[in-house]
């Protein structure tokens, strides 16, 4: 089925906005945790891109365990998608990729299976061009393991390697992207998993993360200045937050409130149960996961329903091919139930039925 | 000192009094240890949100997410909160027992001990005997009147019970002079009566429920103002060594001394507290000698606003009036001057007039029988 013949009317809210415009937007439309260095570096830098008509090159990047896809990869795409249209409106050129970390998911010497894990990079990248066709997502994916193979990036790998693991400030912030209990290991592996994830970002101009790669980004950006390079830009989306859960476990969790699960992970935390992974999540599944989840009255909260609510409303953007981004208020969460229930409808709408068919 | 400077500062001192005020809650929380709970807070649904909670009257916890996880599932847990009978009830100990009614209506079994052998030890009646005549006339039918369910409350006077120091000889080796001495100072253990009330009396009182006769260890809870903090930390820790659950605790802030915003209303100063059996006129003359947080000069209040904050009338309000929308309509009018203290102090008096005439029909209703399903008289042998 094509994009094209999908049956819905075309919407007119397509006015070009300034970056400016589009960033404010961003701020404050409830889905956006953060920007770094900020808002108005990323404001100023795309301005500056659409004058001098610099191309921008967006990245995403995704490791991923044995338990399968999870929706929150979908948000990501979704996102990077209409981030990449609305710059593409303001007449700048821009690239977008999807890393998908096949050499960063086998890296912890945990992980059991290492070669069924590298065979699933394939099944991902394979999935992920069905979705792209599917909903016309102008991104491409790119394997990371083909994207070290080039000398030049091997070189600056060790380059950088040995700066990060020498700089105090560095080691900090990439300590803070380890769990307590993985600290020792990874110390021991000289943050491998760490440095590789901040040289890739610093291929790119504009990076879209969870939360707590804010710290890989500001040890880029550490390392960048170091090297002289241009400062890298990050957009963080809300944290992802398991579902099924009441408000009690966001209270006796506040490391999960914070900064969230692994989005791309379905295991994170051994909360996969609590997921939404597809191709494996039924519909009814899905529907007993968000009526027992808590969904709080305020925009700050940790609400997964919401999550899947913007999610929907991006899916249903793309195909109908409005590129405007959304804004919500905390209004919508008002009648929880009947919340619930439109973000149901949605879901089954424009993900569920369109995708059940490309896993 | 012309008037305009006399003005300035006395608002100026009244400012300050604010910030000593907010520093003190703060202080003491940090210096404490204990948690914010601004998270629980924001993430407690509005079925959860008691009036306490919700105007920041309880300040802070120490594992409180126990207590939550039994109101989520809808599961019983304890609370203990003791009592000294050596005055009767004023409107302090209402923000008490307003607090134990709505964890009761969360599913909170309440544990009422009224320590009359406390008040001896520490010379605040002449006899065991008065202040046990106290708590069976006065303080009893007084806190019955605030409606507690008979099922799920048990009351008792310590020197009646005499199987609660069987269980405080039995922990008191738990403790040591030396560790005593640190948590409360020298100054609160100079007789042996006050050596064993707090090293052993207190505790057993806190751990009791949690005996095989009450059902075995659960989660309890101690809603407390700062000052009794030590007890609960020590309870956690006896708690612990004895493999029960650790206590949790709630810290609520006292309620103001009608005189000085700084002080807390006590039993033992009558001029500072409002007694749940004042009469009208009573009420009305302690409300109108009050504290307030407006300037002495009209136009100046008018000017610069009130600072309800330092207000002791307005704490009555405060405290103690259930209208959300009332009391934060007359904060901001307060503070934007629209309010004169004389109109505050003349609302003020109309309501804790109602409440406590109300308070003291309900008492006048109590009668022997009534207290008799309240008292407890379990007999403890598990420990012996």
């Amino acid at each position: 089925m094509s994009v094209r013949n999908r049956p819905y009317p075309p919407m007119n809210n397509n006015k070009r906005k300034t970056p400016e415009e589009i960033i404010n937007i961003l701020k404050s439309g409830g889905y956006c945790y953060g920007f770094q260095p900020d808002r108005e570096a990323l404001t100023s830098y795309l301005a500056a891109c659409k004058q001098k008509k610099r191309p921008i090159k967006l990245i995403y990047g995704e490791t991923y365990d044995q338990f399968g896809i999870t929706i929150d990869s979908l948000k990501y795409y979704f996102f990077l998608s209409l981030f990449h249209r609305c710059l593409e409106n303001q007449g700048i050129e821009v690239e977008s990729s999807v890393m998908v970390a096949d050499r960063a998911s086998v890296l912890n010497p945990l992980v059991r299976d290492k070669d069924e894990l590298l065979g699933q990079a394939k099944k991902r990248v394979a999935f992920l061009n069905k979705i792209i066709h599917f909903y016309g997502l102008p991104i491409k994916p790119v394997l990371m393991s083909d994207f070290f193979r080039g000398k030049q990036l091997q070189n600056q790998l060790k380059e950088i390697s040995s700066f990060a693991i020498n700089s105090k400030e560095a080691l900090d912030l990439l300590e803070k992207t380890v769990l307590k209990n993985r600290l020792k290991q990874e110390k021991q592996s000289g943050f491998r998993y760490g440095i590789e994830a901040m040289v890739t970002a610093m291929q790119f101009n504009i990076k879209i993360g969870p939360p707590r790669e804010q710290f890989y980004d500001r040890a880029s950006n550490i390392v960048a200045k170091e090297f002289k390079q241009e400062k890298l830009h990050s957009v963080y989306l809300r944290p992802t937050h398991p579902l099924g859960k009441d408000f009690l476990f966001f209270i006796s969790h506040p490391e999960i409130e914070e900064y969230g699960l692994t989005p791309y992970k379905a295991g994170s935390n051994q909360l996969q149960n609590y997921r939404v992974i597809l191709g494996k999540t039924t519909l009814d599944d899905l529907k007993q996961l968000i009526d027992n989840s808590f969904v709080a009255n305020n925009l700050k909260l940790a609400n997964p329903v919401f999550d899947l609510y913007f999610m929907a409303e991006l899916a249903q953007k793309l195909l109908q091919k409005d590129f405007s981004f959304p804004s919500y208020k905390e209004d919508l969460f008002k009648n929880d139930v009947a919340f619930k229930e439109d973000t149901i409808n949605k879901l089954r709408r424009y993900i569920f039925s369109q995708i059940g068919g490309l896993i | 000192m012309n008037n305009s400077a006399k003005i300035n500062q006395e608002y100026q001192e009244k400012l300050r009094l604010k910030d000593r005020i907010v520093h003190y809650y703060r202080s003491q929380a940090i210096k404490n240890g204990l948690q914010d709970l601004t998270r629980i807070k924001a993430y407690l649904p509005e079925k959860y949100q008691t009036l306490h909670l919700k105007r920041d009257l309880i300040f802070s916890h120490l594992g409180f997410e126990a207590i939550l996880e039994m109101i989520s599932k809808g599961k019983e847990f304890t609370v203990v909160s003791g009592l000294n009978p050596s005055s009767p009830l004023h409107l302090g100990h209402k923000v008490l027992f307003d607090i134990l009614l709505d964890l009761q209506r969360l599913g909170g079994r309440i544990f009422i001990p009224l320590t009359n052998d406390e008040s001896f030890v520490d010379g605040k009646v002449g006899s065991l005997s008065q202040s046990r005549k106290t708590a069976y006339q006065e303080i009893i039918p007084s806190i019955l009147a605030f409606g507690f369910d008979s099922a799920k409350t048990h009351l008792y006077v310590l020197s009646d019970y005499p199987e609660i120091y069987n269980l405080a000889m039995s922990l008191s080796r738990q403790i040591s002079i030396k560790e005593l001495e640190t948590i409360f100072g020298n100054e609160c253990l100079t007789n042996p009566g006050q050596i064993f009330y707090r090293g052993a009396v207190q505790l057993a009182q806190i751990l009791l429920p949690q005996l095989p006769e009450f059902g075995g260890p659960r989660p309890t809870l101690i809603p407390v103002g700062i000052d009794q903090h030590p007890y609960v930390l020590l309870a956690r820790d006896i708690a612990k060594r004895l493999k029960l659950m650790s206590p949790s605790e709630l810290v609520f802030k006292f309620q103001p001394s009608l005189r000085n915003p700084e002080a807390k209303m006590s039993g033992s100063k009558p001029k500072t507290a409002i007694y749940l059996s004042d009469s009208e006129e009573t009420i009305r003359e302690k409300i109108n000698k009050a504290f307030t947080g407006s300037i002495s000069a009209l136009k100046a209040h008018q000017k610069l606003g009130g600072i309800p904050e330092v207000c002791s009338v307005f704490a009555l309000l405060y405290y103690h009036h259930p209208d959300e929308d009332l009391v934060e309509k007359l904060y901001d009018d307060y503070r934007q001057g629209k309010i004169k203290a004389d109109e505050l102090k003349n609302l003020a008096g109309d309501f804790i007039v109602s409440l406590v005439s109300e308070h003291q029909k309900r008492k006048q209703q109590i009668g022997k029988k009534q207290t008799k399903k309240f008292i407890l008289n379990r007999p403890l042998k598990s420990f012996l």
